[in-house]
């Protein structure tokens, strides 16, 4: 399903985003209703392959019920929701841990394993799922180093800052590799510079073909930075709006930094292929 | 099923479970361990006491006094149905000059009171043995009524009272043994299933971040009840072993007493481990939604 991304590999940042219209997400007409609270009412949209999407609203307006029914904690109570090829009406318990190995979670309080070092946070991921212990040391490496937390690795969780363990977050949500991210609030813990840090990563993320979806209250954010954006209010959609792509300033200088390290002629070539990439394409449109 | 990485994390964690939790799981392998202790400490002296029982109804006879006028022929017919009834283990006649051979060995030095008679006052007899198994007090009075139905017997002198009361001691050993069973089955339910719930409250972020990043339902419970059955395992272990001394100690003392083969104490163990691991699924259905 798309390109993946390639920790350590800096064309994720670089290279022109594949998005495949290919749904991953599908919501056909879903209510939900916890008790006699009607949290989502006929929500339907879809998330392509490699999209990045952003779902606002204020508290209670259904964003985090959204990310529920995508990992299948909960069940739409009318309607369908298709997440890759599991359906929720069809779905089967035992089938709920194969379709979370195909997302990966990032959550405003990081949900880090505190007592453990950052190596073990995010090889944790990876054991859980049979990976053998020599490629967990050669992938954890690998996404730690993305993420710029490698000389951490031996840190415990709880010594680090909140930029930091969310960054940790996110490498455990990379590491094998899913298909979507979900982010639940990833910035609002942390303070505006960090938050855009973590913002950078989670584009690069996406420019390696992982769809994304995330929430914020963040208005500003969204407004600066969404290229997709869907609106709840009162448990429906409000607004689904499409536009042209944005790339957050500092993912330059990130993309920059590292390019620094390389010779001057693939510097040369990675700044062309990443100006390619950042220019906006068609502008503003409503879908 | 499981790579070696999973595996050293499974076994990591039940026993992480174990060390997070020193006090409580101190305390309930101690409570466990002491009730499967006494447990087996009621089923010994249960054993020890059932063989002496069996030994005692082995010593139980019926004596069966004959009438002075009996006739050969009468006697013998009698001795032949005795011999064939059920429960019946040996017949022997006593003539009364056995009989009164065998008062003179009882009386010992006082034998020369005998001396005084003019004539033996004491009837033939037979002297039946009665099978071990026959211990239920209700077959001994049916079997004393038949006998007595036969017009050469004078008299039937059975022990009923004593067997009825042996029978009584049994009934309530085996009675105390099930309830002190019933008590070690739910104490050790008990303790171990709070200690395994204290260890899943405690690693929620754990559990948690398993269910996140697709660990089975399987994965995430295994810990937990291996924890529990270890817990199982060692306090049965530590009942064994406290039981092992004892005996070393009593055997000293007293001669003859029965004690549990190894694979008996094994079976135990396995036993104890089994309710540990039946604790551990109790708490793990009540306080781990997956």
């Amino acid at each position: 399903m798309g390109q993946q991304l390639e920790p350590n590999n800096p064309s994720g940042d670089s290279a022109p985003r594949v998005i495949d219209h290919r749904a991953v997400i599908s919501f056909y007409h879903v209510d939900l209703d916890y008790g006699r609270y009607r949290a989502l009412n006929d929500v339907s949209f879809q998330v392509n392959n490699g999209e990045f999407l952003f779902v606002v609203g204020a508290s209670g307006a259904g964003k985090s019920s959204v990310l529920r029914l995508i990992t299948m904690d909960e069940f739409p109570t009318s309607g369908q929701v298709m997440v890759g090829n599991f359906l929720s009406t069809r779905m089967k318990r035992k089938q709920i841990p194969l379709l979370r190995r195909e997302i990966g979670m990032v959550f405003q309080d990081f949900r880090l394993i505190d007592e453990r070092s950052v190596f073990d946070n995010v090889a944790f991921a990876q054991m859980v799922v049979g990976v053998p212990s020599a490629d967990i040391k050669r992938n954890v490496a690998q996404v730690l180093n993305w993420v710029g937390l490698y000389h951490k690795r031996k840190q415990k969780a709880r010594t680090l800052s909140g930029g930091e363990q969310q960054r940790v977050a996110i490498a455990r949500a990379i590491v094998n590799r899913p298909k979507i991210l979900l982010a639940d609030e990833p910035t609002g813990n942390l303070d505006p510079e960090v938050s855009q840090d973590v913002l950078d990563i989670l584009f690069r993320i996406n420019a390696g073909g992982t769809a994304v979806v995330m929430t914020t209250h963040d208005h500003l954010m969204v407004k600066q930075y969404g290229e997709r954006v869907i609106s709840l209010a009162d448990g429906s959609i409000e607004a689904d709006v499409q536009r042209g792509r944005r790339v957050s300033p500092s993912t330059r200088v990130l993309a920059d930094r590292r390019i620094q390290t390389q010779d001057a002629e693939l510097q040369q070539r990675k700044v062309e292929q990443w100006e390619a990439g950042v220019l906006p394409t068609t502008g503003e449109r409503d879908v | 099923m499981y790579n070696t990485t999973q595996l050293r994390h499974l076994v990591g964690e039940s026993l992480n479970g174990m060390h997070r939790r020193k006090v409580s799981g101190t305390v309930a392998v101690v409570i466990m361990g002491s009730a499967l202790l006494m447990l087996a400490l009621f089923s010994l002296v249960t054993i020890n006491l059932d063989r002496v029982l069996q030994t005692v109804r082995g010593e139980i006879d019926i004596t069966v006094f004959l009438r002075d006028d009996i006739h050969a022929d009468d006697r013998a017919r009698l001795r032949a149905d005795l011999e064939g009834t059920e429960g019946v283990l040996a017949v022997q006649y006593v003539t009364p000059a056995q009989a009164i051979e065998k008062f003179r060995q009882e009386l010992g030095e006082d034998a020369d009171l005998l001396d005084a008679l003019t004539a033996n006052p004491l009837p033939a007899s037979f002297e039946i043995r009665l099978s071990p198994d026959l211990n239920a007090a209700e077959r001994l009075e049916e079997l004393k009524a038949t006998i007595s139905g036969y017009p050469v017997v004078d008299e039937v002198v059975a022990h009923v009272e004593w067997v009825k009361r042996l029978d009584r001691v049994t009934r309530t050993f085996v009675l105390v043994d099930l309830l002190v069973g019933l008590l070690v089955l739910a104490s050790a339910l008990f303790v171990i299933s709070n200690t395994v719930r204290l260890t899943i409250e405690e690693s929620s972020t754990t559990i948690e971040v398993m269910k996140l990043v697709g660990a089975t339902n399987w994965f995430i419970r295994l810990p937990y009840l291996l924890s529990g059955a270890l817990q199982g395992a060692l306090a049965g272990g530590i009942a064994m072993l406290v039981l092992v001394i004892t005996y070393r100690f009593l055997s000293q003392q007293v001669d003859g007493i029965y004690f549990f083969a190894n694979g008996q104490m094994l079976g135990f163990v396995m036993l104890s481990t089994l309710l540990g691991a039946g604790g551990s699924t109790l708490a793990l259905r009540r306080h781990l939604s997956l």
